[in-house]
């Protein structure tokens, strides 16, 4: 078995995020532009090792958070291009980060979480960054900073390719380049 | 059913045609598309594009469904939603005590 697993960051056409890239969460101002203090981010991108822009020209998708309970009866909210919306209308292709595991036998997913940490140790979140994240289909927004907040995952049965639709937006709480790191845990079987 | 769906155990189980499956399930567990000890009725799974098949063990019984085509955007059953929504209102009650967490840490390093 050698489970491959590629993250794409979703758009008009989807980059590719390899193990050197960067999701990079930025402002309205497009690539490298600051997200002001409070605020979630208004563009996203994939930055290279040598600091280019892998994404440009790709459309990237942005999400954008907007509230945790101020949706229909308590939905999360976000705005993905096209204003705000409750969380649960998001479609598959709207979701920012896509992660795909495949092999070619069948195998399923289970116990799948997905969290930012420090980079240093899983337990712990990344001081003043605001991380929120819901897959694709989840009414709220969970803010999985550091494992033990992680967003829970749905179980995925047997097939040879499985696809997992993230939708995730983030916030300094504090002036400052913040680096985290996404980790996604799982079983497969 | 369709493949590349978010659905639950009980229903999985009674499509597959166990009979009132929630009277047993929890005390005995099962195993749906690979996917073993399963207890709760409200689990929730993910049935993938792509699948054609899925097998059910049940209480001693092996049940399978032929999936009827796929859904190209991933639909969540109704009772999925239900299950996803109370998920959500815990995740809101835990996003809001991290947010007080948060300002009472603030407050303590001003």
């Amino acid at each position: 078995m050698a489970i491959a697993f590629t993250r794409y960051l979703q758009g008009g056409t989807p980059t590719e995020i390899s193990a050197t890239d960067i999701l990079q969460f930025a402002g309205a101002g497009g690539f490298d532009d600051p997200v002001f203090i409070t605020e979630y981010n208004s563009t996203t991108h994939v930055k290279t090792a040598a600091s280019a822009d892998k994404s440009s020209g790709n459309t990237p998708n942005n999400n954008k958070f907007i509230s945790q309970t101020g949706g229909t009866g308590g939905d999360s909210q976000a705005d993905w291009g096209d204003g705000t919306e409750d969380l649960d209308q998001i479609l598959d292709a709207e979701a920012a980060l896509h992660i795909n595991i495949a092999d070619a036998s069948a195998f399923a997913v289970s116990n799948a979480i997905i969290y930012s940490y420090d980079g240093v140790t899983t337990t712990d979140p990344l001081a003043n960054l605001d991380v929120r994240m819901a897959e694709v289909g989840d009414t709220n927004f969970t803010e999985a900073e550091g494992s033990a907040a992680a967003l829970a995952l749905t179980d995925q049965g047997s097939a040879t390719s499985h696809d997992y639709y993230i939708v995730i937006s983030k916030s300094p709480t504090t002036i400052g380049l913040k680096e985290d790191v996404i980790r996604m845990e799982c079983i497969v079987s | 059913m369709r493949a590349n769906i978010r659905t639950t155990a009980i229903e999985i189980l009674k499509e597959a045609g166990f009979k009132s499956p929630e009277k047993k399930l929890g005390k005995v567990s099962c195993s749906i598309a690979g996917i073993v000890g399963i207890v709760d009725v409200n689990h929730l799974i993910v049935i993938p594009a792509g699948v054609e098949k899925i097998e059910v063990f049940f209480d001693g019984d092996k049940k399978e469904i032929e999936l009827v085509g796929v859904n190209k955007q991933r639909v969540v059953s109704d009772l999925a939603k239900t299950v996803i929504e109370d998920n959500g209102r815990e995740s809101a009650e835990m996003a809001e005590k991290m947010q007080l967490k948060k300002a009472k840490l603030k407050n303590k390093t001003k």
